[in-house]
């Protein structure tokens, strides 16, 4: 079931937390929570109702694992295989249903043959609860955390806003808040905090992230298609799929905390305006936080982290950015995107060590006036993720290298059809000499559509920042300076009948402009 | 301002209220629109009508060449649509001629059906389209991806007008002319290299196997272009290629290829340099019948 139809809005989402309040209200937290992770049953099994079973046994495994290794009755070398036993458990299922075409594949390519496909569906957000309740395992095994209640941790894993599509929350953020007796009375601040939220996700949803992968598409799918894209339709191709995925997980993200808060559940916020950052380094810390998170506590940290000299930290670097790409998709443009990360952080962490030993370079910098400094650091950081997109959106590693090779201008410097009627002939003459229009896109209004939407990803407020001082999202931290403090101040939300009557709109706006044929958030894939 | 729960239960309230307001004005405010200026002007409603409710056992189909050039046949109904795929014919086919007999299956068989941008058009069935319009019509898919455009049409036009003259026989027709306008070459579309293998060969195929199991006639028909538009397309690259393959696929189904695409000398026949106009059509038309049912 996806959050942008309209049996979601209609009919799932106001049963389920108006169940979830009245069960808390009349039958008490427990029936609550049994109510929510029913609902949530329900939500995961709504197009394949089997992988319920799955899920069911996942979580009826882990927990009963997670016991076992939370108290002492076990010796310390058995809990050791125990936690190996079901850690390779999940991942096996993980990579069988994720990743074992891909395998076949690869060994085909290698050794040559054809293979016959495994007729495998990946079940939704696998990827998640499987990360989720390793997390768990690990923390149980450390002491960190005693087995809580069954259900309990039933709706810590099943949560449906999160079930599917993160962020890949932490048992210590969830479990802590679903304890006390009044925790889930009726809360007309969260309820309002909440319907906001979800409604700012809605609108970034629906008007502007389906607004960009339409732009986006036709690029792709050409590249893919085999056909030659100019200069300036694959960049405003790649930029506007970069779009498309930033309000998407960004619209997702809000859509969660929203929810989440309306049943007075705190979420870890997972998207912090991650394309202003000015490195790589800042990017990772604000895009996909709770799975940078994870990657960091589960997987660097564990093969030593920056504590066993250069190479190795470069090296651990990379093994986390090349898991992290695969973790999105079984497939080589996944693990390329992820490889290509790892080397831009090689490369920031590299930069910054020789930036501050180097007097040269800090006399230099510290010439340049801080605006232009910093416009520098971002323009570099911004291009290198949104080239990097292209091994993400595109199809196969031949649509890759079409998509590249017209970036880099192999195909010609077409400009758009409508700054070439502006500008006239001196333009063509110039830019062109003979390289075709392809005529894919409209890309006229494509420019003016992709410049709109970044200078509102540059000089809007993020949801974080409207909400002020009522956004509770867990970790949330503001991380921007502020550029437009007067119309800033006048987005910051407040519980006025103005912000009740535009918000209100906001949604009625985006319910009347979903489409039929509702694209999914790009991150239900993963 | 008052921050007190009592200011969060007014902002709840004040939401709701304007929430409920808006969709039930957007939606009763949609639904006249769409039932008292969309409907009887919609040519495409007119199509799915005309679709549903045709008697004839003999139908001309493709896209908009078709529809808007063979018209005027007794005996035929035109259940052509513009852009339609012959992936999409070959599904109009088989629920057209679910409840009823067939005698004489015109197709378009021209070169552009094999070019890029048609193979890469998904090929979404209609099946839903052509499903009855529901009680509430926002709500049916022929309408609910189009609330907006409706709106905009009417703020901006203040009316509906239907693009073609719909003709009692299915057929969509345009009354203009060329009128000397220059070709231009960028609307002439390269086919794909792999025409053999391709879904649009597949659907050829299957539309025949069809034809044959239905025991009626198939006849392939190139409908006729402008000079103009002619020396452009024998200019192109790859055009021949699909020339061969249908007059190989006609040889090897034993149907029909009927090649006009020099017929018409007249280019006042013609709406634009692709499509006929109605006169052109009802020229052009009685030669089409005779060719495929002689």
């Amino acid at each position: 079931m996806l959050f942008n139809s309209y049996i979601f809005l209609f009919v799932f989402l106001p049963i389920s937390v108006a169940g979830f309040l009245v069960c808390n209200r009349i039958w008490g937290r427990q029936s609550a929570l049994v109510w929510m992770t029913s609902t949530s049953f329900l939500f995961y099994g709504w197009h394949i109702p089997e992988f319920v079973v799955l899920l069911a046994a996942s979580i009826l495994v882990n927990y009963t694992a997670g016991r076992a290794l939370a108290f002492d009755q076990l010796s310390s070398p058995k809990k050791k295989y125990l936690l190996v036993a079901v850690i390779s458990a999940n991942i096996g299922v993980l990579g069988y249903f994720k990743y074992a075409n891909f395998f076949l594949e690869t060994i085909a390519l290698l050794y040559g043959g054809q293979v016959t496909a495994l007729k495998v569906i990946l079940p939704l957000g696998i990827s998640f609860f499987t990360f989720q309740q390793i997390a768990y395992l690990v923390d149980c095994y450390a002491g960190k955390t005693a087995g809580r209640n069954f259900v309990e941790y039933a709706f810590f894993v099943t949560f449906f806003p999160q079930l599917i599509a993160g962020p890949i929350v932490h048992h210590k953020e969830i479990i802590p808040q679903l304890i006390g007796s009044n925790r889930f009375s009726i809360s007309a601040e969260n309820f309002a905090v909440g319907l906001t939220i979800f409604g700012i996700g809605l609108f970034k949803k629906v008007i502007i992230a389906d607004t960009m992968g339409a732009l986006a598409n036709p690029g792709f799918d050409s590249a893919a298609a085999g056909q030659v894209l100019s200069f300036s339709e694959a960049w405003i191709t790649t930029t506007a799929f970069g779009l498309e995925i930033y309000f998407d997980f960004s619209a997702y993200s809000d859509m969660v905390i929203g929810i989440g808060r309306m049943i007075n559940v705190n979420l870890p916020i997972n998207f912090s305006s991650p394309y202003q950052s000015t490195n790589i380094i800042d990017f990772w810390r604000r895009w996909h936080i709770t799975l940078s998170r994870f990657l960091r506590d589960y997987l660097y940290i564990p093969l030593g982290g920056n504590r066993v000299g250069k190479f190795r930290r470069y090296n651990n670097l990379m093994i986390v950015m090349v898991l992290g790409g695969l973790w999105h998709g079984a497939g080589w443009t996944y693990l390329a995107w992820g490889a290509l990360h790892g080397l831009y952080l090689i490369i920031n962490h590299g930069w910054r060590f020789i930036y501050t030993r180097s007097t040269l370079l800090i006399s230099v910098a510290t010439k340049l006036p801080n605006s232009i400094r910093k416009l520098c650091c971002w323009g570099t950081t911004y291009v290198a993720v949104t080239i990097a997109w292209v091994f993400f959106r595109a199809e196969n590693l031949t649509a890759v290298k079409t998509m590249l090779a017209a970036m880099a201008g192999q195909t010609g410097f077409q400009l758009p059809r409508d700054a070439m009627l502006q500008f006239g002939h001196v333009w063509h003459f110039i830019f062109l000499s003979g390289i075709p229009n392809t005529q894919t896109i409209k890309l006229g209004m494509a420019t003016f559509g992709v410049l709109s939407i970044i200078f509102i990803v540059f000089f809007c407020p993020n949801t974080q920042q409207i909400m002020g001082k009522y956004n509770r999202a867990l970790g949330h931290e503001p991380v921007r300076q502020k550029l437009f403090g007067y119309i800033e101040n006048r987005l910051v939300w407040k519980p006025s009948s103005a912000f009740a009557i535009v918000c209100a709109l906001m949604v009625v706006v985006s319910i009347l402009l979903l489409k039929s044929d509702q694209s999914e958030f790009i991150y239900f894939q993963f | 301002m008052n921050l007190s729960t009592s200011s969060f239960r007014k902002w709840v309230c004040i939401w709701g209220v304007t929430f409920t307001a808006f969709v039930g004005l957007a939606g009763a405010t949609t639904e006249w629109l769409i039932r008292t200026k969309v409907e009887p002007n919609d040519i495409f409603l007119k199509h799915i009508e005309f679709f549903r409710t045709s008697t004839q056992q003999n139908v001309a189909i493709g896209d908009s060449i078709v529809a808007l050039g063979f018209t005027g046949q007794k005996g035929y109904s035109n259940i052509a649509y513009p852009s339609e795929t012959i992936e999409i014919a070959e599904q109009k086919l088989r629920i057209y001629f679910s409840s009823r007999k067939m005698q004489h299956v015109i197709l378009q068989a021209d070169i552009h059906q094999f070019c890029k941008h048609r193979v890469n058009r998904a090929a979404k069935s209609r099946t839903a389209t052509y499903e009855n319009l529901r009680w509430v019509r926002m709500f049916s898919p022929v309408h609910r991806t189009q609330w907006l455009l409706y709106w905009r049409t009417y703020f901006g036009k203040g009316y509906f007008k239907p693009k073609f003259a719909f003709q009692p026989d299915g057929a969509q027709t345009l009354s203009g002319t060329i009128n000397g306008a220059e070709d231009n070459p960028s609307s002439v579309c390269d086919p794909i290299k792999n025409i053999y293998q391709s879904r649009i060969a597949k659907s050829y195929l299957a539309i025949a196997n069809f034809v044959k199991a239905k025991g009626g006639q198939l006849c392939l028909v190139r409908f006729p272009k402008s000079h103009e538009r002619r020396k452009l397309i024998r200019a192109r690259a790859g055009y021949k290629a699909v020339e061969i393959w249908f007059q190989k696929f006609a040889r090897e189904q034993k149907v029909k290829f009927i090649d006009l695409l020099d017929l018409v000398e007249n280019d006042d026949l013609f709406n634009d340099h692709d499509h006929l106009n109605h006169r052109g059509a009802l020229t052009v038309s009685p030669k089409i019948k005779d060719a495929c049912s002689s």
